[in-house]
């Protein structure tokens, strides 16, 4: 037997293990993503009034019921879409108007600006979160509402910001000079041109900042007062006071919303373009 | 009647690098001109100053006579075909075209009857709701052409237009935009790096490098006469000889060094000193193998060293007798002669040469 085939069969059998081990470690991450979910939503089905071993005994919708009758879940949760909705509203507009003008290329400083703005992404939450408390107070911005604005705007700009960008980049500068010498002033340009070819980006931006936004504990826990508390940081105190599965309740219902959400983008947009970096680019790789 | 277009003293600088030093020229109405040069010449800067991309640090670019200063590009009424096209892609065929239209005010009707017209102009009917992407290459080019002329404007200018096209399509294209040109009366600056778009496309040519314009002037001028090395090589292939000017028994002829004697029209009279005759491959012809008869005026004898085909053209490298080396175009059409190391004539027309000093 030659050296070569030798080799040969040796690189099929690793081949063969090197996949196998893939699907085995594919497989038990997707156990543990899964997982959670399942024991969430068997909980959430419990009809025992203290936290009991799995499987239930029986199941019912009293915590989905008491997600209804509750006082604290409405006005958190009003809270918490108030403050979601101002920051997606923010970095819709500013945020965009950043994007734009760091991949300009003409913004003295855009480099060290990009970095600036992306930098709350390796900061963690509960430094951002106290940061901002002793700020904030110094500033004497002390309402719950304000704080949370401003604080929440903080953690998800970054990300629009940077959704916004990689639909730019993948944009060809001449674009908008053939818009400018066929005579359209800036604004006219940016509205008929840019805009349209990187509304996936913004899009994308926003989805992030309302995911962002409605699930953060960690900074919120700083900023909230008595009379502003976002929904998830309402779940996580009540659930330390008094036993309640109302939280796996919600956990559901969430999740069955985002699922909706996601089926929606994937029929109207394609979530891949989404998720990619604009509309203009991934239409270019698909044809 | 003002010149449509006329670069006064125009310096344009990035950084330490100098792009225009001190750059004049004018452009007639309904002429074509030509900026060749290879690429960093300052050949683009001029187009994207008159786009009013750019402003120039020193001079005046005026357009119709008017000083446009300040003036964004939106303010001007130039027309701009881009190397690549730059179409919208979010927008159909028909929109691309008729953007320029809607941001001029033009009422609604017009703007459909002027896309029409300039889908036939640019031979594109029944394309009108198609998408960039699902265009060819040159189908592109044509849409791109289409609206950058359908504002009517005063200026076309046309960056690398066809080097983004394969050679066939390229040719084809050429003599195609040649003719709309010329059928609609446009005014046109044409920016590119190939002689040939240049000379075809070009009423004039204005040759440049690092920064300013060498020689200008219709293209065989520029192709026959050109008034340094640069512009010599860099309008197509040529030939150096060296040698004297000398008043012979007939009039003014070149000798070289091995003593062929080729006649020319005139003595080099501002070079004085000029000691070189260049000489483009087609001035030379190659009259058969050599059997060592005589030496007239105008002729010369080599070795055949080697032949390359070129389609239509062959050409040969022939070894001179007294060392130098040349380079003979002949049309491709027989070939049985031709026999490497064999002994050839040369038959020469110095009557299109142009002098250079050492």
């Amino acid at each position: 037997m030659s050296i070569g085939s030798n080799t040969v069969m040796r690189g099929a059998w690793q081949d063969r293990l090197a996949g196998g081990l893939i699907w085995a470690l594919l497989g038990v991450t997707l156990v543990f993503l899964l997982l959670p979910l399942v024991v969430a939503v068997v909980m959430s089905l419990d009809s025992r009034p203290f936290l009991g071993q799995l499987p239930p005994p029986s199941l019912s919708l009293q915590w989905y019921a008491k997600v209804f009758t509750s006082d604290y879940i409405g006005p958190s949760f009003a809270t918490s879409l108030v403050v979601a909705l101002v920051a997606v509203a923010l970095n819709a507009t500013a945020g965009t108007a950043a994007a734009v003008a760091i991949t300009s290329g003409r913004l003295p400083g855009s480099r060290l600006l990009a970095q600036l703005f992306l930098s709350p992404l390796v900061v963690p939450a509960v430094v951002i979160g106290f940061g901002l408390l002793l700020v904030l107070a110094r500033l004497g911005i002390t309402s719950g509402i304000g704080r949370l604005m401003l604080g929440h705007i903080v953690i998800t700009l970054p990300y629009a910001i940077r959704a916004c960008m990689a639909s730019l980049v993948g944009q060809d500068r001449r674009l908008t000079e053939a818009a400018a010498i066929l005579g359209a002033n800036e604004w006219q340009a940016f509205r008929s041109v840019t805009l349209p070819l990187i509304r996936t980006g913004i899009i994308t931006g926003a989805i992030f900042t309302l995911a962002i936004s409605l699930d953060d504990v960690a900074v919120s826990m700083f900023l909230v007062d008595r009379q502003n508390i976002t929904l998830p940081v309402a779940l996580v105190t009540h659930m330390r006071a008094a036993f309640d599965l109302t939280i796996a309740a919600i956990a559901v219902m969430a999740m069955v919303f985002t699922a909706f959400v996601v089926l929606i983008l994937d029929v109207t947009l394609g979530i891949d373009r989404v998720i990619g970096q604009g509309l203009y680019r991934s239409e270019k790789e698909n044809s | 009647m003002t010149d449509t277009l006329e670069f006064d003293a125009v310096t344009k600088q990035f950084g330490a690098v100098t792009a225009l030093d001190g750059v004049g020229f004018s452009v007639k109405q309904g002429e074509t001109i030509a900026l060749l040069g290879p690429s960093g010449c300052g050949k683009t800067t001029i187009l994207r100053l008159i786009a009013g991309f750019e402003q120039p640090d020193a001079g005046r670019v005026l357009l119709g006579g008017r000083d446009m200063a300040g003036l964004r590009p939106y303010q001007r009424n130039v027309g701009l075909l881009f190397q690549h096209y730059a179409l919208f892609p979010h927008m159909t065929v028909a929109e691309n075209i008729a953007y320029g239209l809607r941001y001029r005010g033009t009422p609604k009707a017009e703007v459909a009857a002027r896309v029409t017209e300039m889908l036939r102009l640019v031979r594109l009917e029944g394309m009108a709701d198609r998408r960039p992407d699902q265009l060819s290459g040159g189908q592109q080019q044509r849409v791109a052409l289409a609206r950058a002329m359908a504002t009517r404007p005063e200026l076309l200018l046309l960056d690398e237009p066809l080097s983004a096209l394969d050679a066939r399509l390229r040719q084809d294209l050429r003599t195609e935009l040649r003719d709309l040109l010329a059928e609609t009366g446009t005014t046109a600056i044409v920016v590119t790096h190939d002689q040939e778009e240049a000379m075809s496309l070009g009423q004039r040519i204005f040759v440049m490098r690092a920064g300013r314009i060498l020689q200008q002037g219709i293209p065989d001028e520029v192709y026959w006469q050109p008034q340094d090395r640069f512009t010599a090589e860099f309008m197509g292939r040529v030939n150096w000889l060296d040698g004297s000017f000398v008043t012979g028994a007939a009039g003014p002829v070149f000798r070289t060094p091995g003593g062929w004697e080729i006649a020319v029209p005139a003595l080099p009279s501002g070079q004085a000193g000029a000691t070189e005759l260049c000489l483009r491959p087609e001035s030379i012809e190659m009259v058969g193998a050599d059997h060592g008869i005589r030496t007239d005026t105008g002729t010369m004898r080599g070795v055949l060293e080697q032949t390359t085909l070129l389609g239509p053209t062959r050409i040969l490298s022939v070894r001179l007798s007294d060392g130098q080396s040349v380079e003979v175009a002949m049309p491709n059409r027989s070939q049985a002669m031709l026999q490497v190391g064999s002994f050839v004539m040369l038959a020469v027309n110095g009557h299109n040469g142009a002098f250079f000093g050492a």
